[in-house]
């Protein structure tokens, strides 16, 4: 309550004054509402230079913007006044219909904005690219980024980290002025994956893999949410985001290697049920090939679609090849694109 | 809910007869549900029953279901769209009060299920129910009359087109009681649309009410083009056409480009749910983007179907308020179709956060902003128009002098958000959602209530009562402000859309306000309403017997309110887009002719009523996979549409002694208005 300093002790004598009084205290509570809200407009509070950056161009861009519209409604308003018809005195021209001046005039105000945000929009969708990866800030320039690869699931978020060997659901942690690599797919519907005060969203989608990258340069306990709607869980589906300094964030992949649990097949496709996550997961090891399998509809096991992509290929290529098998950690040894040394983990005779 | 629809009958011949459908697959339980469709049966029972009583169904039947007059059809549409609204605003408000209780960590009265249902019915009713037949049934009123023209081109396809509508809307309303609505947002998007995420009968409610409503859509775009292509009177060059006949071109011709999309997108999505095809799955090298990109293919030009008309509606009455010509008569004409075609091109900016490349949300970016120049263009002629006029600060005048205010504020939002930049933050939350209410709203429904107020005497033959309607005015007006203001700050606080709980104090204050601006928007509804129902009981009072209360510029002002069923006794001829303005100041208007020629005119039929009929129980059959039903109406609808190609007997010559007896009434009136 900022208010509360406000409100004058000192008895109050007249009813006018009192009215005035309660009148200017309801005006600054409001007034007190409103700036405590402003601070709690995350998009308007970036915490990082991707939602700094987008902050800014929604300024400029609703700058712009005004340019035009508040003489548009200036002059609804006047012209509705000046030349309501009680008004005789007003000019009247009613076969006035056409002037070259004024309809150049108005097609060249939208067209110059236009063209000054246009070229503001070119280049900011190529600065804010998703793919394109941010920096860390300049002293910690030696500090590789982070690497997350993110599974949106049925109403979760699934967040692994490679270089750690480590896994979570609902929670993740990022270090101060370290960029953080994210790849995205989803192993059910489309959602969007995003964290309000870090800045842009992206979809995460069965079967592909999209990128984004964000830095955090404040710590802080970021709300992370889906954006796009899945279904019946998906108001609960929410995580947090931790920006913590170097040492919180080695204490929490620290935490995190002694939870215990292991990320296989077999607890992947209990966690994949269609469930909220009450409370945040830990998974102290996990599979290291896990995001791609998910991206290849196999992580519960079976048939993996570049796996049935390459047997097709081979096929065409030698159609009375006969497949090898192969054990499962090949898989990780073998390159994905090269198909000359294709590894299969299912058996199949030529004629398929 | 979902587990009931998913019971299946075990014995083989009852699932033969009746499919899916169980008794079970009504919601026997659920006091919102049973409560509302008991209001349904009711109401229809109570409209039944009154017109029996009055013994009114031959009059209904022959000049209403069976009619195929433009005016009639056009009437029927907009009823239909007002009787949505009530039900598409009802959603609304059970949303807005969900979100307003449930926004500090409670629970609300809405699990999310039924939530998930509401907020995807209320799209869908609103859209395709309330907006398209409301501008549908506008240019079905008033462009026949603009261009001189007796009847549309095709007008047993324009009854075919109505009932068909009907149709889609009579099976929406059927999911509230029997099963499910789709709970997937109101454009279902693959793959929570497919069969492994929506098992239940939701979506395919939603897929055979669209495909039967957009064929009518499709249907009446074709009509409506060639009737202004093929109809005008004599005289009436393209660039002489009154503008909100250029609009419904315009509109028309999105449709006709537009609605197959949409066709093709719901049938890929009905085989994969039906035949277990993969266009929209994982499986067999289908993909969901597919879906999306096709149904913003069709959803973005939508949004044009709509507003474009009601922009034609704007620059009628602009004109005719201001007691002026419109300015820029000829900007305003390439303006629309500038809008029209560039519509096509912008798509993409519904899901920039999809992971294109940089090259490619630029481009879509900025083909979505160029859109705003010749929106800008018909904002400043609307300004210019009203610049040097003598403004009569009439209902419709105050619906557009609204709907400029507002829109340009959701113009403004609407570029901020085609910036990619920042659509990353501002997609899908409720800021979008503000947006596009501020332009649905004060754009497509002011431009819907403004028309209504201001060809309501001519489709009546008195005028709507100006109290009520202005109080129905500020209460949409302000509404409007307290619902959705909240929404934009509430987006820029970070909460998306399509949320059934939150938990959030300071969002909560925020939710109620918006919960108070629906009620207010409520009382505007109630006032509609009224509005209708009170001018209705003192019509004689409001009654306009010349047929041009407004003094009118455009050629539907010549002929009487209610125009007789041939329109025009003589066809006029036509030497500028404010024709009857001109024929008005040159002394021209209102002279009757020695003689009359017969007219041409179509009979009745009740083919398309009929076939529209049969396709509700065609539709509901596909949805419960009852085969022989679906079977027998698809056979029954073939069997009708082939019958009536027998039908020789489809029009008529009306003789001239028959339009001197009606002709000689309305100057007899003309002349007592004028001594009066």
């Amino acid at each position: 309550m900022k208010s509360s300093s406000v409100i004058d002790p000192v008895p109050v004598t007249s009813p006018a004054s009192r009215r005035f009084r309660t009148f200017a205290t309801a005006a600054l509570l409001t007034v007190a509402a409103l700036s405590l809200s402003g601070c709690q407009m995350a998009l308007l509070d970036p915490k990082g230079p991707v939602g700094l950056a987008e902050r800014d161009l929604i300024y400029l861009a609703l700058g712009l913007m005004l340019i035009p519209v508040v003489p548009v409604i200036v002059m609804t308003i006047a012209f509705a006044f000046r030349y309501r018809a009680s008004n005789t005195k007003a000019t009247y021209d009613p076969n006035f219909e056409h002037s070259n001046r004024i309809e150049a005039v108005v097609w060249a105000i939208p067209t110059l904005i236009i063209i000054a945000l246009g070229t503001v929009t070119w280049i900011s969708t190529h600065e804010l690219d998703p793919h394109k990866k941010v920096e860390a800030v300049a002293e910690r320039n030696h500090i590789p980024p982070v690497e997350v690869e993110v599974v949106a699931m049925d109403w979760k978020w699934l967040f692994i980290y490679p270089e750690y060997g480590i896994a979570t659901v609902n929670e993740m942690a990022l270090p101060v002025g370290t960029p953080v690599h994210f790849k995205l797919t989803s192993a059910t519907v489309m959602n969007s994956f995003f964290i309000p005060q870090l800045g842009s969203q992206i979809y995460a989608m069965t079967g592909m893999q999209t990128h984004l990258s964000l830095r955090a340069d404040h710590e802080g306990e970021y709300d992370g949410i889906s954006a796009n709607y899945s279904g019946k869980g998906f108001a609960n589906m929410k995580f947090k985001a931790k920006a913590m300094s170097d040492e919180d964030f080695a204490a929490w992949v620290a935490r995190a290697k002694t939870s215990g649990a292991t990320l296989d097949a077999a607890t992947y496709k209990t966690l994949n049920q269609k469930a909220v996550a009450e409370k945040p997961l830990f998974y102290a090891a996990v599979e290291p090939t896990m995001f791609t399998k998910v991206l290849n509809g196999c992580a519960e096991g079976g048939l993996c679609k570049d796996d049935a992509y390459n047997m097709a290929l081979l096929k065409n290529m030698a159609p009375n090849a006969v497949a090898c098998v192969a054990p499962e950690t090949d898989r990780s040894k073998s390159s994905k694109k090269d198909n000359k040394t294709i590894a299969l983990n299912t058996p199949v005779t030529p004629e398929g | 809910m979902s587990s009931r629809v998913d019971q299946l009958h075990e014995d083989p011949l009852l699932r033969a007869i009746f499919g899916k459908l169980h008794i079970e697959s009504i919601p026997w339980h659920d006091p919102i549900i049973m409560g509302a469709g008991a209001g349904m049966v009711i109401a229809a029972v109570a409209v039944l029953g009154l017109t029996t009583y009055f013994k009114q169904w031959k009059y209904v039947w022959s000049n209403w279901l069976t009619s195929v007059d433009h005016k009639k059809i056009g009437v029927m549409y907009i009823i239909l769209a007002l009787i949505m609204l009530l039900r598409g605003f009802a959603d609304a408000l059970m949303m807005r009060a969900q979100q307003a209780m449930a926004s500090a960590g409670g629970e609300g009265f809405l699990p999310p299920d039924h939530f998930d249902q509401i907020f995807t019915a209320h799209g869908v009713i609103m859209i395709f129910f309330v907006a398209m037949p409301f501008v549908v049934g506008l240019m079905n009123v008033v462009m026949p009359l603009q261009i001189g023209a007796r009847d549309v081109a095709f007008p047993y396809l324009n009854s075919l087109s109505f009932w068909l509508t009907a149709s889609g809307a009579i099976l929406i309303n059927v999911s509230l009681v029997i099963g499910e609505f789709a709970h997937t947002g109101w454009l279902a998007y693959a793959p929570l649309s497919g069969i492994e995420f929506s098992p239940g009968v939701g979506v395919d409610y939603y897929l055979w009410a669209l495909q039967i409503a957009g064929l009518g859509t499709l249907l009446s775009g074709v009509n409506l083009i060639t009737t202004i292509f093929k109809m005008r009177a004599p005289g009436m060059t393209l660039m002489r056409m009154p503008i909100f006949t250029w609009t419904t071109l315009a509109a028309n011709m999105l449709i006709v480009a537009a609605f197959p999309i949409l066709t093709v997108c719901l049938a890929m999505l009905s085989l994969d749910r039906y035949l277990g095809m993969h266009f929209f799955t994982n499986e067999a090298g289908g993909n969901a983007m597919l879906y999306v990109n096709l149904i913003w293919a069709w959803g973005h030009p939508e949004v044009y179907i709509l507003v474009l008309p009601a922009f034609g509606v704007f620059s009628e009455i602009v004109a005719t308020y201001s007691r002026k010509r419109l300015f820029g008569y000829d900007g305003m004409v390439y303006a629309t179709m500038c809008i029209a075609l560039l519509s096509f091109v912008v798509w993409l900016h519904h899901f920039f956060t999809m992971g294109a490349g940089a090259n490619v949300n630029a481009f879509f970016g900025i083909t979505t902003m160029i859109i705003s120049i010749p929106t800008g263009v018909k904002v400043f002629n609307w300004l210019f128009t009203m610049y040097r006029g003598r403004i009569k600060l009439d209902l419709p005048m105050m619906w557009t002098l609204g709907f400029i205010i507002t829109f340009v504020i959701g113009g403004a939002t609407g570029v901020l958000m085609a910036v990619p930049g920042a659509d990353f933050v501002l997609h899908n939350s409720v800021f979008l959602i503000a947006h596009f209410h501020n332009v649905i709203i004060g754009g497509v429904l002011f431009g819907c209530f403004a028309a209504l107020n201001y060809w309501f005497p001519k489709a009546f033959g008195f005028k709507l009562h100006t109290g009520l309607g202005k109080v129905s005015f500020w209460c949409w007006l302000i509404g409007f402000y307290v619902a959705f203001m909240p929404l934009y700050a509430l987006g820029l606080m970070g909460m998306t859309r399509r949320l059934s709980h939150m938990n959030d104090p300071v969002w909560q204050v925020y939710l109620i306000v918006a919960a108070g601006g629906a009620l207010l928007i409520l009382a505007g509804i109630v006032a509609n309403i009224a509005q209708i129902v009170w001018s209705v009981v003192k019509r004689d009072e409001l009654r306009d017997e010349t047929g041009d209360p407004w003094d009118g510029r455009t050629l539907e002002w010549a002929t009487s309110s209610p125009p007789p069923f041939y329109n025009f006794a003589v066809t006029p001829a036509i030497g500028n887009h404010d024709s009857f303005w001109d024929a008005k100041q040159l002394g021209q208007a209102y002279v009757q002719p020695e003689t009359y020629a017969p007219i041409h005119m179509p009979r009745n039929t009740a083919t398309g009523l009929l076939i529209g009929l049969v396709s509700v129980p065609f539709g509901f059959a596909l949805v419960w996979h009852i085969w022989w039903l679906a079977l027998l109406g698809f056979v029954a609808m073939i069997v009708i549409a082939a019958v009536h190609t027998f039908n020789e007997d489809r029009d008529y010559y009306v003789q001239p002694d028959e339009i001197k007896a009606i002709e000689d009434a309305r100057f007899a009136l003309l002349k007592t208005q004028k001594e009066a």
